[in-house]
């Protein structure tokens, strides 16, 4: 067990969740080609702003530097091999984060027009029943009682303008 | 006798009844998500953020120092209880404690743990005490090429000693850079990277930015493994340690205190290290280290105080120096900056109330968990029984309400699921979270001292070596990035050892 393995306690707790598997060469590929592709847009753009010189700097020369670190970081990473208990794959189960974090989106972009109490008791429902497996009853209870607690927070104790129907 | 003048004034400050209440409120939030797996403290601190928009400044960061060091306690109560460490800083104490759980003493190590947390905190808050006048005379004669080191420095040190890989750690420190650079910059308000958007042009908030990346991704992070159910845990029969328990743990606390103390100042040291350290100095030192893994005390004493020592002491390289010394002190350093109270050696000077205030609020902060924490367990153990699958959305909702009550806006709602993913995919593919947001927090400052060194020095860098306190820096900086992991090499190499020893046991006492 070293110190980097511990900082994710989550290790010891392997032992009870279905299997997680190691990312293969692809996924570890892309994931450092990615941070380069961004470093190399960075440096791109950086030199689009001024760069001056160290003893006259512009407001390109930081980003330049910080665009150069992100490279060649990342160029190092995609040549050396990755250990293979580092990184972890995508499997079916991250269909339930894109599932969590789409509904997340709608969930903001829903406030504006309805008010926050229909896309919080939705978010909740889902959440609670969807994604997280709970009973109907734990959902429905949890749900409402979270959007009464948010509205008694929110709208009557903080007055926040928070776009609110009712 | 009267460089007391100012600590005794701090007491006064800590003992306003609000400045109390938010001792104790932050203690014992940070001993609930200690003992909650899936929520950390650094997430929690980012999620609060926006309530200390609204609440006084000091108060606000003794609330939070109390997350910080109260959920190390936490970690402790699942690590003895159900071999689950709560907190990466109680993994150790599984080995050990765990082990005088099963053998009916979980009340001891729990309570050993408590006295341990309590010695090693009030060792580290005295140690602070005379220690930051002293930083201060020094830090007095700081000029921006000091701080660009210290910067770098504290950046370098974090991915070095950080979970994760180094190398990984740089690329996400580089990427924090880059972020921080958008919107307008300073010196000549060019608009960078803002694509033309509105919302960019003051660049990134940094409390979105958290909340994503630490709030929303772990939830997104935990939400792909389903914890199975809750494991039964094991039962408390005894509640305190015993007179000869006590004086076998003296000098594991002892040693503990002064170990944590140290390690937790140095910038990406922490309680994490502090703990594994504290253990295999216990082992190697103890006549007989064959106990260890199987209910030793020291074990468990050693370990627990120097984690407290460690969360203690790391707050004197932010309230010191303005550096940082890991994720949980990058938070509350922008929490500060929120504020309006940048910190670093002039903080001493111009917000004596503060800086004293967070200090003595530990000693106060530390008697609360003492008093709290045999009582309290009986309550974690039924809060343990909270499904997952309840928190979690509950937590969702408060982290994107929340964010809004920041600046109203929808925008920061977005960047937090923006970060979310990121955080989440971060984590997957193995790169550590905490290095961004340090080198995002520090980015524009370091931005401009480095500038303005470059402006002082007409361009030549070798100056920064040239020029006697930077020179320095530059030089423990280089000796602490060698040395550090080569320290935690040697300790990660000794609990190798001894995991695989407990993992022997268990099967063999069968």
């Amino acid at each position: 067990m070293t110190v980097a393995s511990a900082g994710r306690s989550s290790d010891l707790l392997e032992t009870q969740d279905e299997a997680i598997q190691n990312a293969g060469v692809v996924a570890n590929t892309i994931a450092a080609g990615l941070p380069l592709a961004l470093g190399i847009a960075g440096a791109v753009a950086a030199f689009g702003l001024k760069v001056g010189t160290p003893a006259d700097p512009g407001p390109g020369l930081w980003p330049l530097v910080a665009s150069l670190l992100l490279v060649s970081a990342s160029a190092l990473l995609l040549f050396t091999k990755t250990p293979q208990d580092e990184t972890e794959a995508l499997g079916r189960a991250s269909l339930l984060v894109l599932v969590g974090a789409i509904s997340l989106v709608i969930f903001v972009a829903a406030i504006p027009l309805i008010g926050f109490e229909f896309p919080c008791l939705s978010l909740m429902l889902l959440w609670t029943k969807a994604l997280h497996g709970e009973t109907w009853k734990a959902s429905i209870l949890t749900s409402l009682g979270v959007v009464i607690v948010a509205y008694a927070l929110f709208v009557l104790v903080l007055r926040i303008p928070l776009p609110h129907l009712f | 006798m009267d460089f007391l003048d100012p600590i005794l004034s701090g007491f006064s400050v800590v003992f306003e009844p609000m400045n109390l209440m938010y001792c104790l409120i932050g203690v014992v939030v940070g001993m609930v998500i200690g003992v909650l797996p899936g929520l950390g403290p650094v997430a929690t601190i980012a999620i609060l953020l926006p309530l200390t928009y609204s609440i006084d400044s000091v108060a606000a960061i003794i609330m939070l120092a109390g997350i910080f060091y109260g959920s190390q306690y936490g970690g402790t109560i699942t690590s003895v209880l159900l071999r689950l460490p709560g907190e990466s800083a109680s993994v150790v104490t599984v080995l050990d404690g765990h082990a005088m759980a099963r053998k009916g003493r979980a009340g001891t190590a729990l309570g050993i743990a408590a006295i341990g947390s309590f010695a090693g905190g009030t060792v580290a808050i005295i140690g602070l005490t005379f220690l930051a006048p002293l930083i201060a005379t020094v830090a007095v004669n700081f000029g921006p090429p000091e701080y660009t080191i210290l910067a770098i420095l504290g950046i370098l040190l974090v991915s070095t000693v950080g979970n994760g890989r180094a190398l990984k750690c740089i690329v996400a420190a580089a990427f924090g850079l880059l972020l921080a650079t958008v919107g307008r910059d300073s010196g000549t308000s060019a608009q960078r990277f803002t694509f033309d958007n509105l919302n960019l042009a003051d660049g990134i908030d940094f409390v979105p930015i958290a909340m994503g990346l630490f709030g929303l991704g772990e939830i997104l992070y935990n939400l792909e493994r389903r914890h199975k159910g809750n494991v039964a845990p094991a039962v408390i029969g005894n509640v305190w340690p015993s007179r000869r328990d006590i004086k076998d743990a003296s000098g594991s606390i002892a040693r503990g205190s002064v170990l944590g103390f140290l390690l937790g100042i140095l910038p990406g040291g922490g309680s994490v290290l502090a703990s594994m350290a504290s253990y295999a100095l216990e082992k190697k030192r103890s006549k007989t280290p064959e106990r260890f893994g199987h209910g030793a005390i020291e074990g468990v004493a050693g370990p627990e105080t120097a984690n407290n020592a460690a969360a203690s002491s790391s707050f004197i390289p932010l309230l010191m120096l303005g550096i940082p010394a890991n994720a949980t002190m990058a938070l509350i350093f922008g929490a500060l900056l929120l504020q309006g109270i940048t910190p670093g050696p002039q903080l001493m000077d111009q917000h004596p109330d503060l800086f004293w205030g967070v200090i003595n609020s530990m000693y106060i902060g530390n008697v609360f968990l003492l008093i709290l924490s045999i009582p309290l367990v009986g309550v974690f153990v039924r809060i343990l029984r909270v499904r997952e699958s309840i928190l979690a959305p509950v937590t969702v909702i408060i982290t994107m309400l929340g964010v809004f009550t920041v600046s109203n806006s929808f925008f920061d709602m977005f960047v937090v699921i923006v970060f979310g993913v990121l955080g989440y995919l971060m984590k997957k593919f193995g790169y550590d979270p905490g290095p961004m947001v340090l080198a995002f927090i520090l980015g524009s400052l370091l931005e401009s001292s480095l500038r303005q060194s470059l402006r002082l020095f007409g361009g030549d860098f070798t100056m920064f070596a040239t020029r006697p306190i930077s020179g320095s820096l530059i030089a423990v900086g280089v000796i602490l990035i060698v040395g550090l992991p080569l320290i935690e090499r040697m300790t990660s190499r000794r609990l190798g050892a001894t995991g695989a020893s407990y993992e022997n046991t268990e099967l063999t006492s069968k």
